[in-house]
């Protein structure tokens, strides 16, 4: 039997919505749904908020990369010795 | 079969509980520190506070979602029943573990944290104060009609008993929270722990010797339990038991010893948890359904067993893992020197 969620049923031919819905009085749902919208809507303005501020921030250059130096050795970027192009001057370009 | 319908069952008593018993004493420090960051008015060191827990909080409480899994797949009938007599309770729990949440998120964040440490430390009290209403009033006994479906009302867990049997959680709580401290923190903060645990230590005892105590008085399902014959030598001993760990946990104190405080008091849970258990078994929806009416079919109950056996040592293999990795003292500031 599948469940396709249809009203009346909550499974389909087996048990009606009416039937399987908790004991708890309307009331109490509600106070605690619109508790919820509430507090997430907060959320998620303090969210925006804290976000927002991080990204204007961004990220600390000064840091030295971790763990760099010992995958891959320090390359030496000193301007090498000049060494003059003494090909024949078709060979060149 | 014949015997498969009832072991099914108490196995499945036994995982949950074990379940509970881990929820309890993990989350009942971190919820006790929360509670305990209230009393601190130095910003530096509720951030040590929330430090010593910032790596472990969230992995202590899935032992709650599990449960909560758990209760649903092997006792549908108690957990329908239950989370709808305990509504309010629950409610109360979950928004305090929301506040609780993104406190430890947002107050690194925030310039003014006074909001955040609000938030932290109210939900903690708030979610310790809800599962202590949920205990509560699961001991005592919830209405239900005779196939065991909840027919009580909106306010039925609140109650002279079930108000006890709360603050004496919140006070477990932060007997537990205090020793983990003792034993995560060092200097000016472990002298303050010292004397929190010791003060926790008395209040908790006052809130036990009050309810074992009432509990057979008000309560004749509970007093027919507790008197039955081969059970009342285990009840006999339990108090006695207690009493002797309390006193180790106050001499530990004395010494100023930093781990000891904290095994003390898990064996004082643990204790107290066994109590509990009996006083339950083998009810589930005490004081009328029994975890064989609850349970769901055995087929079912089969095939979560063997989920659950994979599940279980995973979960335990991380949770351990976790702590040895961010084992050590908290650390920073002039408090940690």
């Amino acid at each position: 039997m599948r469940c396709v969620g249809r009203q009346p049923w909550t499974l389909y031919n087996q048990i009606r919505t009416v039937d399987s819905a908790s004991n708890v009085p309307a009331s109490n749902v509600l106070v605690s749904l619109t508790g919820f919208a509430i507090v997430y809507a907060m959320l998620f303005v303090a969210t925006l908020y804290f976000g927002s501020r991080i990204i204007r921030k961004g990220p600390n250059l000064e840091l030295p990369i971790p763990g760099v130096e010992t995958i891959r050795p320090a390359i030496d970027t000193s301007p090498g010795e000049f060494v003059p192009d003494e090909r024949p001057l078709e060979a060149r370009q | 079969m014949e015997t498969l319908t009832y072991f099914l069952p108490q196995v499945w008593f036994g995982i949950l509980a074990l379940f509970l018993f881990l929820y309890v004493m993990l989350d009942g420090f971190d919820l006790g520190v929360g509670i305990l960051s209230l009393t601190s008015d130095d910003e530096e060191r509720r951030g040590l506070l929330m430090t010593s827990l910032s790596n472990i909080w969230d992995a202590n409480e899935t032992w709650l979602v599990l449960m909560g899994g758990g209760l649903f797949g092997a006792f549908p009938l108690a957990y329908s029943t239950i989370l709808s007599a305990l509504y309010i309770p629950i409610i109360a729990m979950v928004f305090g573990f929301i506040f609780r949440a993104v406190a430890f998120e947002f107050r690194e964040q925030a310039k003014r944290k006074f909001i955040w440490n609000v938030a932290f430390g109210a939900g903690s009290f708030l979610a310790a104060l809800g599962q202590g209403f949920a205990l509560g009033s699961v001991l005592e006994g919830i209405k239900v009609d005779e196939s065991g479906h909840f027919i009580g009302s909106t306010w039925d867990w609140l109650s002279w008993q079930s108000i006890l049997i709360a603050l004496t959680l919140i006070q477990g709580y932060v007997l537990i929270g205090s020793t983990y401290l003792i034993w995560k923190t060092e200097g000016e903060l472990q002298e303050t722990h010292y004397k929190t645990a010791r003060i926790a230590a008395f209040t908790t005892l006052i809130g036990a010797i009050f309810i074992t105590v009432s509990t057979p008085i008000f309560y004749e399902s509970a007093r027919t339990r507790l008197f039955q014959q081969p059970l009342v030598y285990i009840f006999g001993v339990i108090p006695v038991l207690g009493v002797l760990l309390i006193s180790r946990l106050l001499s530990s104190l004395d010494r100023k010893q930093e781990r000891a405080p904290f095994v003390w008091t898990i064996l004082l849970f643990v204790l107290t948890f066994i109590g509990l258990a009996l006083v339950v078994f083998p009810y589930i929806i005490p004081p009328n359904i029994t975890i064989y009416e609850a349970s769901a079919d055995p087929s079912s109950l089969v095939i979560m067993i063997i989920f659950i056996g994979f599940l279980i040592p995973v979960m335990l293999f991380y949770n351990l893992y976790q702590y040895v990795v961010f084992r050590g003292k908290v650390t920073g500031g002039h408090y940690g020197e």
